[in-house]
């Protein structure tokens, strides 16, 4: 059945991990979590990435449409059965991938856990896609569409995202970075795509993509490793189909100048958002640097664009600020971003910026070294704390080098950062030329 | 669970429930009165800020530095009935956490007022910024108007210039009272070790109670139709809402799992699956139900195209209607008693979330058991209940708040 099962130590966990790669390349991961919340969870390598001009925004309708029931259990029996044992049900897209999780009791003797495992597979492995749950095609620039279905809840969903301040500023943010790689689509999609694309379109996607050598699931709970593992492999009963290894996909080529776009909206604040393109995820090392960068940057409020832009200037147009990379598989995103007064945008973000040029002038000390590292630890043990935080850490590994490297060699390789590498990191990635700047402020619409 | 309870020599309760072999300690201090009790809107939330922007031996920065060197995650709530600071740590830091928390609570100095009420008008501003906030807003000050419950951030952005740091920190010290709050742990902890420190810490707060008269309940307002244009929206947002009983009537179990059976149980319960699954109309369509101390809201919510809004508003009415106009399948209702069930556990899953749970159930005179009991409560409730809350709390018009462009308001005849 399995070859391969691995155990391994997690930190702030007393018992190690069981990891195991099926024959057929499905990988499992069992973590023992004491208490009686148990939670599934698995990931497929199938996000935005995979998709293009035509089919932008599939990835995640499918997501919407996996919900929609299988031969064995009717659309809505799935919800209906799981959330009525208290379960909490959810799913989410991103450019590398597709994760569907289900947060449950363990029930008496892992009753509930049996039952929300075999209908979790079952909804992986053998979606209906059921026209009547998709809806007929329509035109989005047409009349009214009387017979509203999931292409309506996904469109209504991208115009909240249009109604908000944030979401505008990072598609813009995207839009100024990416004019090649597939990472330049939203992962949301467009309406006229999710307005017409086919059935047909969206099952030869889950054919191809959502096959055992490109998934993980992982069990986070008081369970029996060996047991968990067997159950697994009873109710992932995947046919032949395999996916392969992932395309290569265009290379993005280097920035060579700052690019800038200005929005305007419906909005009494004004937003700055200065991007760089980041790191490839597995370059660990490099990923590991700059996270203790942005803490030193951004993230709290001893933080330098904090402390310097918001307390301890005299005149400051900022009311919060803050930084932060975003891990992707082929390469990851550094923000920093200031809310601040509607009539000095500029201003802002001209003083956001010459911050994130003394990060490169003025490396991180020894103190903002120390306390970065600090709070990266202490993340660890804050996911540790709850099942569906471990599974999150888990499958983020499992993505991005089909093991659990990234998670198991994070303080290890920590421990051995040094404020120099931290220093070259930043020198490398921050420069101007990389610099992707949005600004929004109050006025008409676009 | 388990429950160690003791009183600090000043009176303080203290309640420890040990969670032995967890990496990080939870501990809150919560304070009865929240907002309920200001004067003005936004002193409370004020006060819950500026707590940690300085105290007699301490910078803003200070304290800033200390919380993130230490890795503490430590944050104020400002609730309608109780102020509280809680703080996350891991726990070798416990003993330094606590002094910055002793410091904070009984030292602050509220000198930092201008800038801290600065940054609280732009950050009120910009959650305006966000369409469904706006509309939240726009709901609760019309459905509370003139009650603290209804002290939105537009009030408190009204309200601001009226304030100063004295005034503030008046309405604070009048709160800090040993017997009017409490101090619960949850972690790897021995009590008997753990009170000592407490003691030393904590024991010097002052026991005289001169804490604000908590004002008379909210006055119903009548059903109305609230509109605000925007000038740009993709969606409309729409909130609908009755007045409902407060968390010390009994009502409160029945209308809890209404709530859950209509649009607070995930992806299954009858507002999602008919208006969205059904109908397409939302991406977000729910139901909430928040219980004060005298008071409660029953109310909907959805974000939908702004073609969309009259249809919105009667799949709203037919839903509610079908409460105590069709009988509630049993089946329905043991799904929702599930649920809730099953989402006591998820909810206690983690030591701070445990720790919030017993230390406002605490301090709003309920019982460190509460959630417990208040199962056993849900586990009694019958159809009939359901249909009998409904048709007494639900029945009437409700109070409608909207925001959209203009264009959809008058489509919608609201404008």
């Amino acid at each position: 059945m399995k070859e391969g099962t691995q155990q391994i130590s997690l930190p702030y966990l007393t018992a190690p991990a069981t990891i195991a790669r099926l024959d057929n390349g499905h990988t499992v991961v069992v973590i023992p979590k004491p208490g009686e919340v148990v939670h599934l969870h698995t990931v497929v390598r199938a996000g935005s990435i995979l998709e293009d001009d035509h089919t932008t925004g599939i990835s995640h309708f499918l997501e919407h449409l996996m919900f929609k029931g299988t031969p064995a259990h009717p659309a809505g029996e799935f919800d209906r059965v799981l959330e009525g044992m208290g379960a909490r049900i959810n799913a989410s897209t991103s450019k590398d991938w597709t994760q569907y999780y289900v947060t449950i009791p363990k029930g008496q003797d892992g009753a509930f856990y049996r039952l929300a495992l075999e209908l979790h597979a079952d909804m992986l492995l053998n979606p209906l896609l059921p026209e009547e749950e998709i809806g007929p095609p329509f035109d989005p620039s047409g009349p009214p569409v009387g017979q509203k279905r999931e292409r309506h809840v996904v469109i209504e969903e991208i115009k909240m995202g249009k109604d908000n301040p944030w979401r505008r500023c990072l598609e813009a943010i995207n839009r100024l970075m990416y004019h090649h790689h597939p990472y330049k689509r939203e992962v949301i999609g467009t309406e006229q795509v999710i307005a017409s694309v086919t059935r047909e379109t969206l099952m030869g996607y889950h054919r191809k993509w959502y096959a055992p050598d490109n998934m993980a699931t992982i069990i986070a709970g008081d369970l029996d490793p060996q047991m968990a593992l067997a159950d697994v492999a009873r109710h992932f009963t995947f046919g032949p189909n395999r996916a392969g290894e992932l395309p290569t996909f265009p290379a993005e080529p280097e920035q060579t100048e700052a690019r800038r776009e200005a929005l305007t909206g419906d909005v009494q604040t004004g937003y700055v958002l200065a991007g760089f393109r980041g790191v490839p995820a597995m370059r660990l090392d490099e990923v590991i640097a700059l996270d203790a960068a942005m803490v030193v940057l951004g993230e709290g409020k001893s933080s330098r664009l904090y402390q310097r832009l918001v307390e301890q200037h005299p005149d400051t147009p900022f009311f919060d600020v803050g930084a932060a990379q975003w891990e992707y598989r082929e390469e990851g995103m550094l923000i920093a971003y200031g809310v601040c007064r509607p009539d000095a945008v500029q201003t802002s973000a001209d003083l956001l910026l010459e911050q994130v040029s003394r990060l490169v002038a003025e490396p991180p000390t020894d103190a903002e070294f120390e306390k970065a590292r600090t709070r990266l630890e202490a993340r660890f043990a804050a996911e540790a704390e709850w099942a569906m935080g471990l599974a999150l850490r888990v499958a983020d590994s499992v993505v991005r080098g089909g093991d659990l490297s990234a998670y198991t060699e994070y303080l290890p390789t920590l421990q051995r950062l040094t404020p120099a590498e931290v220093a070259a990191a930043v020198r490398r990635y921050l420069q101007p030329n990389r610099l992707a700047l949005v600004t929004m402020a109050p006025g008409g619409a676009q | 669970m388990s429950f160690e309870t003791t009183a600090l020599s000043n009176g303080l309760p203290v309640v420890v429930s040990p969670a032995p072999g967890t990496p990080r300690v939870a501990v809150c201090f919560a304070i009865r009165g929240g907002s309920r009790t200001q004067e003005r809107p936004g002193v409370a939330g004020l006060a819950a800020r500026l707590l940690l922007k300085g105290t007699r031996t301490r910078t803003a920065e200070a304290i800033a530095d200390e919380i993130d060197r230490r890795a503490i995650d430590l944050d104020q709530i400002s609730g309608a009935e109780h102020l509280m600071i809680r703080l996350t740590c891991l726990n070798s830091q416990l003993d330094p956490a606590l002094d910055l928390v002793a410091d904070l609570l009984q030292n602050s100095t509220f000198a930092d007022f201008p800038k801290e009420a600065a940054r609280l008008a732009g950050e009120i501003q910009s959650h305006l910024d966000q369409p469904r906030e706006r509309a939240r807003d726009l709901f609760l000050r019309t459905m509370f108007a003139g009650h603290p419950y209804g002290h939105t951030g537009t009030l408190v952005l009204q309200s601001l210039p009226e304030l100063d740091a004295d005034r503030v920190r008046a309405w604070y010290e009048r709160q800090l009272c040993a017997t009017r709050m409490n101090c619960v742990v949850v972690g790897d902890v021995a009590t008997e070790e753990l009170v000592p420190r407490l003691e030393a810490r904590f024991g010097g707060i002052p026991a005289m109670d001169r804490a604000l008269p908590v004002g008379p309940p909210p006055t119903p307002t009548a059903p109305t139709v609230a509109t605000e244009a925007k000038a740009e929206a993709n969606q409309a947002q729409l909130y609908q809402g009755w007045y409902a009983p407060g968390f010390g009537d009994a009502d409160r179990a029945p209308l809890s799992a209404l709530n859950t059976l209509l649009g607070a149980g995930g992806l299954s319960c009858r507002l999602f699956v008919e208006l969205r699954d059904k109908q397409g109309l939302a991406y977000t369509v729910r139901s909430g139900y928040s219980a004060f101390s005298d008071a409660g809201l029953f109310s909907l919510y959805i974000g939908t195209s702004p073609g969309n809004i009259q249809r919105a508003i009667a799949g709203f009415r037919e839903q509610v209607d079908r409460l105590y106009n069709e009988a509630i399948p049993p089946g329905e209702l043991d799904h929702a008693k599930g649920h809730l069930e099953g989402e006591y556990v998820l909810s206690h899953e983690t030591n701070v979330q445990r720790c919030t749970d017993y230390a406002v159930h605490h301090i709003l005179g309920l019982g460190l058991d509460y959630s417990s009991r208040f199962l056993e409560q849900i586990r009694a409730v019958q159809v009939e209940d359901l249909q009998r809350v409904a048709r007494q709390y639900l029945a009437s018009a409700p109070v409608t708040a909207v925001v959209a462009t203009q264009e959809a308001l008058a489509a919608a005849d609201l404008a």
